[in-house]
């Protein structure tokens, strides 16, 4: 299992880490909620799930997404 | 603006976004409103383009069921029935909404929202879609298997 963080975001006690995830070589998505108590971790929550192809419905409203390169990663 | 009423508004938008309720979108949402699928790699600008989606949605869109748990600065718990939203946590300008919710084809969906605010509406919003998955017999003996809505 290898986890690829693409975004952090959060304050305060709550955080959450965006990313991805790959079991034997195949990435998913992740989303990890982190809530601390003090410093530590006192619970997380995982999603885990896929990529599908965006539907031709809805293209004419839609823009591809810029996908962020761990803006939160070098903040403390 | 405060930290609730932060919270109250991502609220309020995650209602307004479970229920379809265009004209409740209206007030919550940021004017430079962004709203992403990474499963998908789409964007969504404004609110033209959201209500464009909703009210185009194949099968007549999703519906849910159950509320459970509200958590975060506050460490609320609410037991709201027949409502969508699991559980929303966060403070300050960063908050996560957790819903579930049932499509067209009877499928049942982990809806996972996480927002940000400025100018106290909600300015960038990222989904996840998130499949029940049946927990794996090789770690049961050091896990339990808890209701999560």
């Amino acid at each position: 299992m290898r986890i690829q963080p693409r975004r952090i975001v959060g304050s305060g006690d709550v955080w959450v880490i965006e990313g991805t995830v790959s079991y034997d070589g195949v990435p998913q998505h992740l989303a990890s909620i982190w809530e601390f108590r003090g410093d530590r971790v006192v619970h997380e929550t995982v999603y885990i799930t896929q990529s599908w192809e965006p539907p031709a419905w809805r293209a004419q409203w839609v823009e591809p997404m810029p996908m962020d390169k761990n803006p939160g990663l070098a903040k403390p | 603006m405060n930290k609730t009423n932060s919270r109250a508004v991502f609220e309020a938008y995650v209602r307004a976004t479970n229920a379809r309720d265009v004209a409740a979108l209206h007030d919550l949402i940021h004017p430079e409103f962004e709203d992403f699928y990474p499963q998908s790699g789409e964007r969504t600008r404004g609110l033209a383009n959201l209500q464009a989606i909703i009210e185009n949605y194949p099968g007549g869109g999703y519906s849910g069921q159950g509320t459970s748990r509200v958590v975060g600065a506050e460490d609320r718990w609410v037991a709201t029935p027949a409502f969508t939203i699991l559980r929303i946590e966060g403070t300050g300008d960063t908050f996560t909404g957790v819903s579930r919710g049932r499509y067209p084809d009877g499928s049942d969906w982990c809806i996972v929202t996480i927002g940000q605010m400025r100018d106290g509406k909600v300015w960038r919003a990222e989904n996840y879609f998130a499949p029940n998955f049946e927990p794996p017999d090789w770690r049961s003996q050091w896990v339990e298997v808890v209701e999560t809505g």
